[in-house]
């Protein structure tokens, strides 16, 4: 029997990464930016964390922030969804957050749901993509994970990415990469919790190591600040600052964000040269960000939105539910998700009918439909605060005016308040989850 | 032949409403039915086709489901029986379906009866329970029928400076009345302080401003004129008789020419029944009403939308004290909706007893002295759908 010693290495591998001199890196533009932070913030160690309402998830989250990045852009030919907090563990979250941003059926739907990490791999993904087909490339990257760990926050960070182009906001050059068996946060199927590594031997070999190691790998491509995001915080500062950085002055603000953090902290840092490097479970990603002047103001906005929100002791807590087991269908979701998820009517003239009724008009019966999407703000006509429905403890109800001329009667999204004059924008939202399925659809929420 | 003038109420009778443990849906419908058979001094076998309004069958295990739970309730095989349902105008349009069939001289002799059992939900839990969990999974999610009307509640106090007491003030008014009419759910008084302080279910309504949760039934007796005439039976005459249905039960709340003041269903169903009856100034031709109260709101956009008085004066006419007990036009003498209770499908149907029995001078500690003609008018959808009858005297 060989000595234990003769075959265990007597320090951690070396990494020998050999990333540096590898030619083919994707690279691309920064076309856009967008960022959902839930409006409240929670306590959080020395800091606070963003916390989402009840009626928030990571899909929810991933839709408010790509539909900032689309806002005036042409649709995208490829969708990549990151999320650590996938509604559905099976069966795919990304085609509902396709509806919900009226993508078109031809969309090249991707999704990736591993780990933290997973926000920089998807960026590869979307950056090559961008590359090889020509085309834009919108990447959602979300998390809702404050409600299972103490140091999580909720968000979502959503990119529009295109090929090298002179006009963008940023160059986006993937770096050096790493995978490797090493496992310091991971849940297995059906576990109800997340299991998590011994804290020396994580801390030591695992984000630490890891991150420092990729960060040196990354500089040698040229010097840089270096962000670190991992799932351990301490770790990410520990590497961050070995590598010369200041540390994540994000997260105390927002907790960390998961799969979306290091997205995060890209369009933070906009206003400078940058590398971030996120790294999780034995597994790192790279990517080398170079600004072009007009991303100042975006980077100002992200900070200022990070650092923005509102306090609160606790997040809300989630409605009892008691008696409510609604009625779902599968056919009926499919059949008629145009006017659930991509919030479609029917236009006749100068009125805009929601919903789309079965048949048109007598005087209309010659044209052909115009599916029209409604306009996502509006005027408050009236309001109610109902006591008794049994989907949540109060159920606000409105009648919006929008300012297309359509009437939509919807739910307040949860924690929100409006009266009758108030402006307000319609947010997708978790209905309600019966019948085996999550059903989203359209609130109201004030105009911020 | 037209409809006005042509249809005469012969028997009419109703349950008391109420929590009644003591009657399955059957039996109810059965004391209704022939309660008003005997009213009219008739047997199943003088009647010749029956009309049930039952509006929502699955609360009682689907008996209800068809005109057949009027021939299992009274013996009426082999004869034709049909259940309509118009959410809450169920009643009425019974009543209506067999008014017309009389007008068209198709029968001689028809019975309309009304039947919700309410309080014995299958499986067990609340009504609004069952209804968010069994419509559109989303156009009707966070939706109830309090809700709604208190939309219309928030809307006209805002534009129209209506108060909670205001409000309050119909509940109080309602319940007084109903302390007359021993067939109501509730008979006690209430006071504007304990309507506005009750708890609320749908800001800005509470449990006070809202109907209760009611079982009963109520059934009417029609014949033509001619008819009563030559068998000398005392009767009530449908003067004009509408139901407009202006959209569907999900999309109703999405319209754009809604205003959120009133309902267009009531303004058109009015419209074809004063045009029938011949009435133009309804508040100087009427002399007693019974509409919609299933939230206080209701009535009092009900009077404007009946055309009691000018658009946004409802609460004026209210606060004068023309539609309560002794007023120039009293409106709900029997407690409404909001005192009797609202068992859907019988609820049009006892309006129109109260009004043929008004016409006819029977209506007790109730009476209007010199009554001679009335409304009956039933809301539902909620809003999409209406029912309005002019009921006058015969002979």
């Amino acid at each position: 029997m060989l000595p234990v010693r003769a075959i265990m290495p007597s320090a951690p591998p070396a990494m020998a990464f050999a990333h540096a001199s590898s030619p083919s890196h994707p690279v691309g533009s920064l076309l856009a930016v967008g960022a959902a932070l839930p409006a409240d913030r929670v306590p959080a160690g020395r800091g606070r964390r963003c916390a989402a309402r009840p009626d928030e998830d990571g899909i929810t989250l991933a839709a408010q922030a790509g539909a900032e990045a689309l806002d005036q852009a042409d649709l995208p030919a490829t969708l990549v969804l990151a999320t650590t907090t996938p509604p559905y563990d099976e069966g795919g979250s990304v085609q509902v957050l396709a509806e919900l941003l009226r993508l078109t059926p031809a969309t090249c739907a991707v999704e990736l749901t591993a780990t933290a990490r997973d926000g920089l791999s998807a960026l590869r993904v979307a950056l090559a993509l961008a590359q090889a087909q020509r085309a834009p490339v919108l990447l959602c990257a979300s998390h809702a994970g404050s409600r299972e760990t103490e140091q999580d926050g909720d968000g979502a960070v959503a990119l529009l990415l295109g090929p090298p182009a002179d006009t963008a906001l940023a160059t986006l050059t993937m770096g050096p990469s790493h995978v490797e068996e090493l496992r310091d946060r991971w849940r297995l199927r059906r576990d109800p919790e997340m299991r998590e590594g011994d804290s020396s031997f994580v801390d030591e070999y695992g984000a630490t190591r890891l991150a420092t190691d990729l960060g040196r790998a990354a500089c040698a491509q040229g010097d840089a600040p270096v962000a670190v995001c991992a799932p351990s915080g301490r770790a990410a500062t520990k590497a961050e600052r070995a590598l010369g950085g200041a540390g994540d002055e994000i997260a105390p603000r927002t907790g960390l964000l998961g799969t979306a953090h290091p997205l995060l902290r890209l369009v933070c840092g906009l206003d400078a040269p940058q590398i971030v490097l996120a790294v999780a479970a034995g597994m790192g990603e790279s990517v080398r960000v170079a600004p072009a002047p007009a991303a100042a103001e975006v980077s100002q906005r992200m900070r200022d939105r990070a650092a923005g929100g509102s306090e609160r002791d606790a997040p809300l807590p989630i409605p009892s539910g008691a008696g409510f087991d609604p009625y779902a269908s599968g056919p009926r979701a499919w059949r008629e998700r145009g006017q659930d998820l991509r919030l479609e009517g029917i236009r006749y003239g100068d009125r805009l009918v929601y919903p789309p009724p079965a048949a048109p008009p007598p005087d209309r019966r010659d044209e052909p439909p115009v599916i029209q999407s409604l306009a996502r703000e509006g005027t408050v006509l009236t309001h109610t605060r109902d006591h008794v429905y049994p989907g949540g403890d109060v159920t606000g109800m409105v009648v919006l005016e929008l300012d297309d001329g359509a009437r939509f009667y919807s739910q307040v999204a949860m924690g929100e308040e409006l009266g009758i004059g108030d402006r307000a924008q319609l947010i997708p939202r978790r209905l309600h989850q019966g019948g085996g399925v999550v059903q989203y659809f359209w609130k109201a929420a004030p105009c911020r | 032949m037209p409809i006005a003038g042509q249809v005469a109420i012969v028997g009419s009778a109703c349950t008391r409403f109420g929590v009644r443990h003591d009657r399955g849906y059957l039996q109810l419908l059965a004391e209704a039915a022939c309660g008003a058979m005997d009213d009219a001094g008739l047997a199943q076998s003088d009647v010749d086709a029956a009309w049930l309004g039952t509006a929502e069958p699955a609360i009682s295990a689907l008996v209800g489901d068809a005109g057949t739970a009027v021939t299992e309730a009274i013996g009426f095989a082999p004869k034709p029986v049909t259940r309509v349902s118009t959410f809450c105008c169920t009643g009425m349009e019974a009543v209506r379906a067999g008014a017309m069939a009389i007008a068209a001289g198709e029968y001689d002799v028809v019975l309309a009866v009304g039947a919700e059992k309410m309080r014995d939900v299958t499986p067990r839990g609340s009504l609004v329970a069952r209804t968010a969990n069994l419509t559109h999974p989303t156009l009707a999610k966070g939706r109830t029928a309090p809700g709604q009307f208190a939309l219309l509640a928030t809307r006209y106090m805002h534009v129209h400076g209506a108060t909670l007491e205001d409000l309050a003030a119909v509940a109080v008014k309602n319940h007084e009345h109903a302390a007359r009419n021993p067939m109501a759910h509730f008979r006690m008084p209430v006071t504007i302080d304990q309507v506005v302080h009750a708890p609320r279910v749908a800001e800005p309504l509470g449990t006070l401003d809202c109907t209760p949760t009611t079982d009963g039934a109520a059934a009417v007796v029609m014949a033509s004129v001619d008819w009563a005439r030559r068998h000398d039976r005392p009767y009530a005459v449908i003067e004009g008789i509408g139901l407009a249905v202006v959209d569907g039960y999900y999309s109703g709340f999405f319209r754009d020419e809604a205003d959120y003041l009133g309902f267009r269903a009531t303004r058109e169903a009015a419209a074809v029944a004063y045009g029938q009856a011949g009435l133009d100034r309804p508040r100087e031709q009427v002399q007693v009403v019974e509409c919609h109260d299933c939230f206080t709101i209701t009535e009092i956009l009900n009077y404007e939308d009946l055309g009691l008085c000018e658009r946004g004066e409802g609460v004026e006419l209210l606060r004068s004290g023309a539609t309560a007990a002794g007023g120039d036009i009293p409106v709900n003498l029997s407690g409404g909706l909001q005192s009797c209770g609202h068992p859907v499908g019988a609820t049009g149907v006892r309006m129109v007893k109260e009004i043929a029995d008004q016409v006819l001078a029977r209506a007790g500690d109730r009476q209007v002295t010199g009554a001679t003609r009335g409304i009956a008018h039933t809301l539902g959808g909620p809003g999409v759908a209406s029912c309005v009858v002019v009921v006058g005297a015969g002979d």
